[in-house]
């Protein structure tokens, strides 16, 4: 169950709790909240951002201080750059999710988070939504199939 | 009309490309027959006959032939300790040291097949065989097919043509072999020698293999946590109950002999079997224990392992025997160049302090002549991740860090490491020890002379990684050997597959991850070995393999003689909030 998932399903039970003060009967108030989680979940499923991966092309190192040393900063915007790429083979060997390609060489900032030398670090990267792409999970099957 | 003029001008063409094609016939044909008349002509000067052979090494013991002959054929080094000479490319000098056989061949001499070259047999029982369009026995096997219809036909080799294929790089038909195989100078009797180490090479079957049974086994050393154990034994035994499975169903069902036929060809009707060896007492009775287990049940490599510490007599007994062990669940792994039999999953907990080493010399020049400072806890965890670190960054050239080992048995406090902070003042500090240096690491905050980074072990804090402080987060670096959780939650369903529906709870997450690797490993190993079931094969096909990516690892890689699978840890630190997530702070940090 995704965080967002799980948040609203509590939700749901707060709200089946703050229904205490309803007279219900004792059957209907236990399945209350069961229904009302029922109803959030796919809501919840539906709001959920895809992850977005990056695979970096390039990077360089933009200076915080004129006298910030360039070079090192670079090559510390290498390391940086290079955690905040995938390495996409990752993703798609295990089977069941797939890569969907977005923006092509934009640009991400991030910091260059070095408590020796400040600044940022430009990642030029190609831009991608992981996708489940679980054909063959056993949710997917139609009914009556043999499992 | 129309029709008549194209006719005619196609015959024109057609005439044309017949006069061409002759001539480009006639000049192949010539170059073809003078190549051959002149591997002819050498022949007598390059190749002496089978008698010839045998007076060249009367006198000589069978076992120092052999000794030399590998020596030739692993290290390109000759008899006389001299490098053996060759040419590439028709006249380009090259150093035999360099463009050894053993590289392409492989140790096995059953070749390798890479892109798209694919380097033949080079032992002697494939050698003195003519080669087919086909292997015998395995004719409808589609990936054994592809392999054989893809080397051309050729008569079997005798000592002679086969002394002059290594000599002029001409085989029996006059074909010239590929102009990257060196053609080597050496003499009569260096060649005697060679040629008789390439006729032991896979002559005589593996141990532990037959037709109907392929034998392994597992060694367990008494203590183990029995959690660890079930959790390396579940993925192996699942995969050698479903190779089981499959031979029993194709015994019994002629669609799915023929499936798993195709697939695996006679790999099909073998049965596997898996026994315990279960080591007890002191390690030093463990060569003797294993010598016992061995003499009664002979096999043919050895799944998995585990221990909960040492695993030099196991290594060393494989090394001796010529076993292979295929990743063994240990901590510290026997680090060696040479040897060549036990496969590791990973350089054991040594490798985070190998990644912090070449994550801080990335940024050296930053500190400004500030030290390095390592805290050892006195237990072979930590002094293992301090060696790591101690020897890798030795290789970069820079000053030694200063180390600290800590009292036997005493923890680290706030108030000694403030002092050794006071004292040191170092831009980098390295704290080797469990969960209990976060007190200690958190008095840091807020003080002047605080280090730019504290790095840990990941695994050694273990569960505490979770709870490393927020005001601690910004500072503490963490190792990391393995895939982040967020990104391996992807690879879940491939790991719990191996536990047929039993409760992953049940086993230790990381062991069950180890230990898939080794079903895995070894499945896709068998099925390309092209039914040649020999152990040093078994390790050539592996180290042929290209990356993998499984559970637990980031990506495992392999090539001839590379020992250690994953090859990389991360550099992390703890995100922000109350259900926080890991966040690299470096790439797949690699050797």
């Amino acid at each position: 169950m995704t965080g967002q998932a799980r948040g609203s399903g509590l939700l749901a039970m707060g709200i089946g709790s703050s229904l205490l003060a309803l007279r219900l009967s004792p059957i209907a108030y236990r399945l209350l909240p069961i229904f009302i989680t029922l109803f959030a979940l796919p809501a919840a499923a539906a709001a959920e951002t895809p992850e977005k991966v990056y695979v970096v092309n390039d990077y360089r190192y933009v200076p915080a201080n004129v006298s910030d040393d360039r070079d090192t900063g670079l090559s510390l915007c290498g390391t940086r750059c290079n955690a905040l790429t995938t390495d996409f083979l990752n993703i798609t060997e295990v089977g069941g999710w797939q890569l969907m390609k977005g923006a092509v060489n934009t640009e991400v900032t991030v910091e260059l988070n070095s408590p020796f030398i400040k600044g940022q670090c430009i990642c030029v990267a190609d831009e991608y939504l992981v996708k489940i792409d679980d054909r063959y999970s056993e949710e997917r099957r139609r009914p009556g199939k043999r499992k | 009309m129309k029709r008549t003029a194209i006719r005619d001008q196609l015959s024109a063409i057609s005439g044309q490309r017949s006069a061409r094609n002759f001539w480009r016939l006639t000049v192949l044909l010539f170059t073809h027959y003078s190549l051959l008349i002149t591997a002819v002509i050498l022949l007598p000067f390059t190749a002496h006959s089978a008698d010839d052979r045998n007076a060249l090494l009367a006198g000589m013991d069978q076992a120092e032939i052999l000794r030399l002959g590998e020596r030739i054929y692993r290290e390109g080094i000759l008899p006389d300790g001299k490098p053996l000479p060759g040419y590439v490319s028709g006249d380009v000098p090259v150093d035999g040291t360099a463009f050894t056989c053993v590289s392409c061949h492989l140790r096995s001499g059953l070749g390798s097949f890479e892109g798209n070259v694919v380097t033949p047999p080079t032992n002697g029982r494939i050698l003195y065989q003519p080669r087919e369009p086909f292997i015998k026995g395995s004719e409808f096997i589609p990936y054994i097919h592809n392999y054989a219809v893809y080397l051309p036909v050729r008569p079997a080799y005798t000592y002679e043509t086969l002394a002059a294929l290594i000599s002029t790089g001409f085989d029996p038909t006059g074909r010239s072999v590929v102009s990257v195989m060196p053609r080597y100078e050496m003499s009569a009797r260096d060649m005697a020698i060679l040629i008789a180490y390439l006729d032991t090479l896979s002559d005589k079957p593996s141990p532990g293999v037959d037709k109907s049974e392929i034998k392994f086994a597992t060694v367990i050393v008494e203590g183990t946590d029995p959690s660890a154990v079930r959790s390396m034994l579940t993925p192996i035994e699942f995969g050698i109950d479903r190779k089981n499975s499959l031979a029993v169903a194709a015994s019994k069902n002629p669609r799915v002999a023929l499936m798993s036929y195709n697939m695996s060809g006679n790999l099909t009707d073998i049965k596997f079997s898996l026994s315990r060896w279960v080591l007890k007492g002191p390690s030093t009775t463990w060569k003797q224990q294993l010598e016992n287990y061995y003499k009664t049940e002979p096999v043919f490599a050895l799944l998995g392992g585990i221990t909960n510490g040492d695993w030099e007599p196991v290594h060393r007994f494989c090394e001796e025997k010529g076993i292979p062990d295929l990743f063994p669940i240990v901590d510290y792994p026997v680090i060696s160049q040479k040897d060549w039999y036990t496969l590791y999953p990973s350089r054991g907990v040594r490798q985070e302090g190998e990644a912090a080493a070449r994550y801080l010399h990335s940024m050296y020049d930053l500190f400004k002549g500030r030290s390095i400072v390592q805290i050892i806890r006195a237990d072979r965890r930590a002094e293992a991740l301090a060696r790591g670190f101690r020897e890798t960054w030795a290789e970069t050239g820079h000053p030694p860090a200063e180390d600290i080992i800590l009292a036997k048995g005493e923890k680290l406090t706030a108030e000694k490491l403030q002092q050794i902070v006071a004292k040191e003042k170092p831009a980098a500090l390295l704290v080797w020890d469990d969960a209990s240096l976060l007190p200690a690491v958190s008095s840091l905050v807020g003080k002047p002379d605080k280090p730019g980074l504290v790095i840990a072990s990941g695994t050694y804090l273990g569960k505490s990684l979770w709870a490393v402080p927020e005001e601690v987060r910004e500072f503490l670096y963490m190792t990391y050997p393995y895939r982040l959780p967020q990104d391996d939650a992807r690879y879940d369903k491939a790991a719990k597959r191996v536990l047929a529906g039993k409760p992953i709870n049940l086993f230790d997450p990381v062991i069950i991850r180890q230990s898939y690797l080794t079903n895995e490993i070894l499945g896709k190993a068998l099925l390309e070995m092209r039914g040649e079931y020999y152990r040093d094969f078994l390790l050539d096909t592996i180290g042929m393999m290209a990356d993998q990516y499984f559970p637990l690892y980031e990506r495992v890689s392999f090539g001839p003689g590379q020992r250690y699978a994953s090859k990389g840890c991360f550099m992390v630190q703890l995100g922000k909030g109350k259900s926080p997530k890991l966040v690299r702070r470096s790439e797949w940090v690699t050797q």
